[in-house]
C-alpha cells in the first residue's frame, strides 16, 4: 500500500502523538469522582462478585483506549490517503482513442459538440483508472498522434484536451486505433477505447491485419458512442447476381437501410455513370412502422450486362433525413468464352455454341483464348476439351438407358469399361456422364492443364446422346468451370464521394452510423457512466471513504458505549 | 450538645425503665432480684440447716412440727450492672448527622433507665481501642454526669468492634446487660463480629444505627470510594449489576447478625440515624427489647 495524502514519516509520527495525547486524555477521562463513605466492606464483597464474573471489566480501561486509538489511527490513515500498491505486471494498460472526425463537430440537443461529449466522456473513464500510470490518449485527427502518454501528469490531459478541435480534413479511425496497438505492444493487458460517433467494427483490425502476427498483437478495441443518434440513411450493399441462363449480364441489387425518427422521404437512384437513370425507387418511410433496427431498401437493376462499367447508386432524402450520399459500384467484366477448334468443329460444339452464348470461337491469333478443342492430348495452357478414345464395341452407344450422371460410379469402372488405358488418367479425374455404363464425360481440372474429355462417340456421332437435353447442360457448365467462371453472386465494393456543398472539396467520408449500433454503444456508454457515478468503486477516493466509513462508525459505537456505562 | 440532649428528650429518658431477672449476686442492693437468695425482706423458701447457717433463721416452729432444722430464705434485691459498649469510631462520625449521635443518645436513654433503678449503668466507649470508661453512675446527679461525658466524646479511631468485644470479654465483672451501640461496620465483616460476642457472657442487646443509604447507597457510574476510617480506595464502576451484588452483600451481613442474635437468644435492634431517636425508643423501652435482655 502507497500513501498518497502524507508520508509515511508523517503518517507515524501522527500516530505515535495521538498514541501519547490519547493516553494522557484517557486517564484523565477515566480519574473518577471521589466519594467518602463509612466503608468499603459492601463494596469489596460486591466487586468480588461482579468482576469474577467480567472479563469485560477486567480490561474495560484499556479496550476504551484501544478503541480511541484506533479510531485516531483509522482518521490518520484515512487523512494519508491510502492506495493499494500496484504491481505494474498486473494492470490494465488501455489505450482511449478520441475521433476528432468533423462529424464530431456536431452539435448535439445539449448544445454540446459531439466532441465536447466524446472529451467528458473520456475524463470520466479516466477517473475510473486505479492506476493513473496505465492509460494513454490518441487522438484520430488527419493524422494519428499521441496526445497524453502513459506516465505523464493526470492535470496534463485536461489543458492538452482543451487545445483539440474536431479536424477538417478526412480522418482515419483505424490507423489511430493501429497506433495505440504499437503502443500497447508489450504491456499488460492491453485495450483500446475508441471514442467516436460512429460504429467501428473492431473486427477490421483482426481481419485487415497484414500477417497472422499482426492479428495475434492486436488488442481488444472497445467503442464508446457519444452523440444522438440521427435520422439517417445509407447504401449497405451491392451484388451482381449473373442470370443463369445468359451470365454475360445479371442483376444488380442494391440494399440501402433507412432509419427515420418521426416520418421521412427517401429515394434511391441507380444510373450508369454519366448515362440514363437504370432504376429509382421513392418511398415514405416512418418510425412508427419500421421495425426497431430500421427499414431495408432493395432497388434492382435487371439485365446489366457485366461489361466493367460503373453503376452510380445515389440516395437521398427530404429535411427530414440526414443523407446526402452517393456510391458507385464497378460492374464484372463477364466476357464470352473464346474457343480455339484445331479442326472442324465438332457436333457437339456447334449444338453447345447454338445454346450457350458464353462460347464463341476465335482464331489462333487471338490471344484471349480460354478454351482449346482438340483431339490431341492436353498440353499446358488454356483449358481443353480433348478426345477420349473407346473401344470400338461402344461406338454405337445409343444411350436408351439415359443419361447417367451419377458420380456414385467409380472411375475405375467406367474407363475400364470404355477400354481407356489406366495410365492415361490419374485420381483427379471426375467422372461427369455415363450412357450405358459407358463413360462418355470426365472432368481433370488440374495439370497439365483443364481438360474435359469427351468419348469419341461424342466427337463423331450425331447420337441421340448427343441430342439429349443434359448433353450440353452438363458440357457447358464443365467448360465453364474450367474456363474459371463462377455463377455466384459478386459482392461489390463501393467507394463513395460525399459532396457537401458548404465545402469546395470533395472529400470522402464514412457513412452515417445506424440506430442499431448507437443503441449498442449507447447501452455500453450509459452503463461506464453508471459505474462511474458510484460511490463505492474501485477508485482512487474508495480506500479514504471506507475508512472514513469505519471512523464515523467506531465513533458512534464509542460514544453509545460511554453513555451506557460500558466503558469508560 | 444541647441540640443532642435537648430538654425534652431527658425528660423522656427519666421516665425510662429497665427489667432485669436474675442479676447475678455481687451488687449492692438494688431493685432486681439476684439470682441467689439472700437476705432480702420477701420470703423465698426453706433449706435444710448445714453448719454455719445463721442461727436466726432457724424456722423453730418447723423444728418442733418435725423435728428437724430448717432455715428460711429471702430474695436478694440487688442492682443490674449495665455496660454500654459505645462505638465511636470514624465511621460513626460519618455523614449527616453522624451516627455517633443517636449513638449517645442511645446510650444516654440507656443510663438514664438503669440510673432510674438504681442501677450501676457503666460507658465504655471505643473505637480503635477503650477509653477511660464512666463507671460510677449513680442517682440523678449521675445522669447529668453521664450526659456530660457523653457529649464531651469525639471520634476514637478506625474501628475494631471484634478486638474491643473480645477484650471486653475478658474482664472479670459481674455479668449484666451489656447494650453495644455501633453500626457493627468491622473489617472483618459480620463473622468476624460474631465471632466476638460468642466470648461475652452477658446479656447482650444490640442497637445498630442504620440509614438508608447503607442498602442503597446513592452512587452510579464511575466513582472512586474512599473509606473515611482507614482511607482505602477502591475505583468501582457502580452499574446495575455491581449495586445488585453491594444489595446482597449487605443483606447478607444482615441475615447473619440476626440469625446470630436469634440463635444466642441476644436482641438485635436496628435504629434509623435519620428518624429522631424518641419515635424509636419505643423499640427498647418499657415493652421493648430492654425488658427481655435480662431474663435468663
Amino acid at each position: 500500500m502507497t500513501l498518497t495524502g502524507i508520508s509515511i514519516w508523517t503518517t507515524i509520527a501522527l500516530l505515535a502523538a495521538s498514541a501519547v495525547l490519547l493516553a494522557v486524555l484517557h486517564r484523565l477521562r477515566i480519574r473518577p469522582q471521589t466519594v467518602w463513605i463509612n466503608t468499603t466492606l459492601f463494596w469489596n464483597q460486591a466487586l468480588r462478585r461482579t468482576r469474577a464474573r467480567s472479563l469485560w471489566e477486567r480490561f474495560r480501561h484499556p479496550l476504551t483506549y484501544i478503541l480511541l486509538l484506533l479510531i485516531a489511527s483509522l482518521l490518520i490513515m484515512a487523512l494519508a490517503n491510502p492506495r493499494p500498491s500496484i504491481d505494474a505486471r498486473d494492470q490494465e494498460h488501455t489505450v482511449f482513442v478520441l475521433d476528432l472526425s468533423s462529424s464530431m463537430s456536431v452539435v448535439s440537443s445539449n448544445d454540446q459538440t459531439r466532441l465536447d461529449q466524446a472529451k467528458q466522456k473520456l475524463t470520466e473513464l479516466v477517473d475510473q483508472f486505479a492506476w493513473p500510470e496505465g492509460f494513454a490518449v490518441v487522438v484520430a485527427g488527419s493524422e494519428p498522434r499521441l496526445l497524453h502518454a502513459m506516465g505523464d501528469l493526470r492535470p496534463m490531459l485536461e489543458h492538452r484536451l482543451e487545445s483539440i478541435q474536431a479536424a477538417a480534413m478526412p480522418t482515419d479511425r483505424q490507423q489511430a486505433v493501429r497506433l495505440a496497438g504499437l503502443l500497447l505492444e508489450g504491456r499488460e493487458r492491453p485495450s483500446v477505447c475508441l471514442i467516436t460517433d460512429r460504429p467501428f467494427d473492431p473486427e477490421i483490425l483482426a481481419s485487415s491485419a497484414d500477417d497472422q502476427q499482426d492479428v495475434a498483437g492486436v488488442p481488444s478495441c472497445r467503442v464508446v458512442q457519444v452523440g444522438e443518434p440521427i435520422s439517417n440513411a445509407a447504401i449497405l450493399s451491392a451484388i451482381f447476381e449473373p442470370d443463369q441462363k445468359n451470365p454475360l449480364v445479371g442483376t444488380l441489387r442494391v440494399r440501402a437501410g433507412v432509419w427515420p425518427k418521426g416520418e421521412a422521404i427517401i429515394k434511391i437512384t441507380a444510373r450508369r455513370e454519366r448515362g440514363p437513370i437504370l432504376s429509382e425507387k421513392e418511398l415514405v418511410v416512418s418510425e412508427k412502422n419500421e421495425p426497431k433496427n430500421g427499414l431495408i431498401v432493395e432497388l434492382e437493376v435487371e439485365q446489366l450486362a457485366a461489361d466493367g462499367g460503373t453503376v452510380v447508386v445515389e440516395i437521398s432524402g427530404d429535411d427530414a433525413l440526414r443523407v446526402d450520399s452517393v456510391v458507385r459500384y464497378q460492374l464484372p467484366v463477364r466476357r464470352p468464352i473464346r474457343v480455339l477448334v484445331e479442326n472442324e468443329v465438332p457436333g457437339w460444339l456447334d449444338l453447345l455454341m447454338k445454346l450457350d452464348p458464353t462460347l464463341v470461337l476465335s482464331n489462333s491469333n487471338d490471344a484471349n483464348v480460354k478454351l482449346r478443342v482438340a483431339a490431341s492430348e492436353p498440353l499446358a495452357g488454356p483449358a481443353q476439351v480433348v478426345e477420349m478414345k473407346t473401344a470400338a464395341e461402344q461406338a454405337s452407344i445409343t444411350g436408351r438407358a439415359g443419361l447417367d450422371t451419377s458420380a456414385g460410379t467409380t472411375f475405375e469402372d467406367l474407363y475400364c469399361t470404355a477400354g481407356i488405358p489406366r495410365d492415361h488418367f490419374d485420381d483427379s479425374i471426375t467422372p461427369l456422364v455415363t450412357v450405358d455404363k459407358h463413360l462418355i464425360a470426365a472432368s481433370q481440372p488440374t495439370a497439365p492443364c483443364p481438360t474435359l474429355w469427351l468419348a469419341d462417340v461424342a466427337w463423331n456421332d450425331d447420337s441421340p446422346v448427343i441430342r439429349s437435353a443434359a448433353w450440353p447442360l452438363i458440357v457447358s457448365r464443365s467448360i465453364r468451370e474450367l474456363a474459371d467462371w463462377t455463377a455466384s453472386p459478386i459482392s461489390l465494393t463501393p467507394t463513395m464521394i460525399q459532396q457537401i456543398p458548404e465545402m469546395d472539396v470533395k472529400q470522402t467520408v464514412a457513412m452515417p452510423g445506424s440506430r442499431a449500433a448507437s443503441d449498442l454503444t449507447a447501452v455500453e456508454a450509459s452503463e461506464a457512466s453508471t459505474s462511474a457515478t458510484s460511490f463505492f468503486t474501485a477508485s482512487q477516493h474508495a480506500w479514504t471513504e471506507w475508512l472514513l466509513l469505519v471512523t464515523l462508525a467506531l465513533a458512534v459505537a464509542e460514544i453509545i458505549l460511554h453513555t451506557r456505562g460500558k466503558i469508560a | 450538645m444541647a441540640a443532642l440532649f435537648d430538654g425534652k428528650f431527658i425528660r423522656t429518658i427519666r421516665q425510662l425503665g429497665l427489667t432485669a431477672n436474675g442479676v447475678a449476686r455481687g451488687g449492692r442492693h438494688a431493685e432486681h432480684p439476684a439470682i441467689e437468695l439472700g437476705s432480702g425482706l420477701e420470703f423465698r423458701d426453706y433449706r435444710g440447716y448445714t453448719p454455719g447457717d445463721d442461727f436466726r433463721r432457724i424456722d423453730w416452729s418447723l423444728y418442733n412440727r418435725l423435728g428437724r432444722l430448717f432455715v428460711r430464705q429471702f430474695d436478694q434485691l440487688e442492682d443490674f450492672p449495665v455496660y454500654v459498649l459505645l462505638d465511636l469510631s470514624d465511621s460513626m462520625w460519618f455523614d449527616t448527622p453522624p451516627r455517633a449521635n443517636m449513638a449517645r443518645q442511645v446510650a444516654a436513654a440507656v443510663i438514664a433507665a438503669a440510673v432510674n433503678q438504681h442501677d450501676r449503668p457503666q460507658i465504655h466507649p471505643f473505637g480503635t481501642e477503650f477509653v477511660s470508661p464512666l463507671r460510677t453512675i449513680q442517682g440523678s446527679n449521675g445522669l447529668a454526669r453521664a450526659i456530660d461525658y457523653l457529649g464531651t466524646l469525639a471520634s476514637l479511631g478506625q474501628t475494631d468492634l471484634a478486638t474491643c468485644i473480645r477484650r471486653f470479654a475478658s474482664q472479670r465483672i459481674r455479668k449484666g446487660l451489656v447494650v453495644i451501640v455501633s453500626d457493627f461496620f468491622d473489617p472483618g465483616g459480620a463473622e468476624a463480629v460474631t465471632e466476638a460476642l460468642r466470648s461475652l457472657r452477658h446479656s447482650i442487646l444490640l442497637v445498630q444505627l442504620v440509614r438508608e443509604s447503607d442498602r442503597e447507597p446513592d452512587i452510579a457510574g464511575e466513582v472512586r470510594l474512599v473509606d473515611c476510617e482507614s482511607g482505602a480506595r477502591i475505583d468501582v464502576q457502580a452499574d446495575s449489576a455491581v449495586l445488585v451484588a453491594y444489595r446482597e452483600a449487605y443483606n447478607q451481613f444482615q441475615t447473619t447478625l440476626d440469625r446470630f442474635a436469634a440463635k444466642r437468644g441476644m436482641a438485635h435492634v436496628q435504629l434509623d440515624v435519620e428518624r429522631p431517636i424518641l419515635d424509636q425508643l419505643d423499640q427498647l423501652f418499657p415493652l421493648g427489647v430492654l425488658q427481655h435482655a435480662g431474663r435468663k
